[in-house]
């Protein structure tokens, strides 16, 4: 008599592990489906720009929250593909206190990774005014990658540089204008004026 | 020439690496450094400039091959004076050429060397044309260090009419 108990039980469980699975089955399925439809249809890649702003200004906070450094220009549009701005006729100034302000302008400009990277094509002219702490500085070229946050300067184009007196002519540059040093990398072509040494002996003097 | 002090160095080369704050650059690849007359040529030049403006030049060759300068000398046409080293230092205060090592310095009358000097180091004051030669590279002669081999020729006698 005992071994039927058992054996009700055992079928009775049998086929309460067969319904289970029956239910997490038609579940699974139904997952399935709603997600196929999901993907069959991607939403199209947005290539033109989402959004523009004209007569803008953009002021770069430092971490400590003093103004680092600000680009303005006419029309700025962001691109949703690889959220870059192109700017147009852009205007860079650095607000840093401690280094010396260098001011950039050009035809235009393309701003990526999240404004770690700013490109400026046409006539791109950079200036740093002297001070008594640095010699001026002025650079003309027609392509410029410049990271504002490292404070570096790189061109693989050819450039024209003024330092102080000298001038210097190369095809493709590294600048860092924290540590103040100028690479120049083929087809380097410089003039080096000294302080006239007039005003040199009179400051001796 | 005296002409050549007030004149700025033009430099050509294939990278330089110009630093702001110490006011040192290094040009590098077959460099040619001009001052008025003065031309050099070398594989590294190391241009410092003092506070007050003076230009200190020292040019390096590459191992087995000698740094050229070359300047044309006051008091009379077509005088030049060249010479070679394997180290050449330029001293823009002072404007003396210090020659180390297989230096050879060469007074010429056109193309046509007069006189030749050869040593281990040779310094060229450009401002007084007046050079000393030494055998050993430090600037100091010591004996049994090698030899100084000088040909000097005979100046042409002025024929009076």
């Amino acid at each position: 008599m005992k071994n039927l108990r058992t054996t009700y039980r055992f079928r009775f469980l049998l086929l309460l592990v067969l319904f289970i699975l029956l239910a997490l089955g038609s579940f699974w399925l139904l997952q399935v489906m709603h997600k196929n439809t999901e993907d069959s249809l991607p939403k199209p890649a947005r290539t033109e720009p989402d959004y523009y702003v004209e007569h803008f200004n953009y002021v770069q906070m430092s971490p400590t929250g003093q103004p680092r450094y600000n680009i303005a220009g006419d029309l700025l549009t962001h691109n949703p593909v690889n959220d870059s701005f192109d700017v147009q006729k852009p205007v860079i100034h650095s607000l840093d206190k401690e280094k010396p302000p260098m001011n950039l302008v050009a035809d235009r400009g393309m701003i990526e990774d999240n404004n770690s990277k700013v490109h400026l094509y046409g006539n791109v002219n950079a200036d740093r005014p002297k001070t008594p702490k640095a010699d001026n500085f002025h650079l003309k070229t027609e392509y410029l990658l410049l990271l504002p946050d490292d404070d570096i300067m790189e061109s693989d184009k050819p450039v024209e540089i003024t330092l102080g007196l000298s001038t210097l002519n190369g095809t493709g540059m590294h600048f860092n204008n924290s540590t103040r040093e100028l690479k120049l990398f083929s087809k380097v072509r410089g003039v080096l004026r000294s302080t006239p040494r007039v005003a040199a002996d009179e400051a001796k003097k | 020439e005296k002409a050549d002090s007030e004149k700025p160095t033009l430099i050509d080369s294939d990278t330089l690496t110009y630093d702001d704050v110490k006011q040192v650059n290094v040009a590098t690849g077959n460099v040619v450094l001009t001052r008025g007359t003065l031309v050099m040529h070398a594989d590294r030049v190391v241009v410092t400039t003092d506070p007050s403006g003076y230009q200190f030049a020292t040019l390096y060759a590459d191992p087995g091959k000698l740094a050229t300068f070359r300047q044309k000398r006051d008091g009379g046409p077509d005088l030049w004076i060249d010479g070679h080293a394997e180290r050449i230092e330029y001293d823009g205060k002072t404007e003396v050429t210090k020659l180390f090592s297989k230096a050879q310095m060469r007074r010429l009358q056109g193309d046509k060397p007069t006189d030749e000097v050869n040593g281990e180091f040779i310094s060229y004051d450009s401002r007084t044309e007046f050079y000393s030669v030494n055998n050993t590279v430090n600037g100091v002669s010591e004996a049994g260090k090698g030899r100084i081999r000088a040909v000097i020729q005979p100046r042409p006698k002025v024929t009076t009419p």
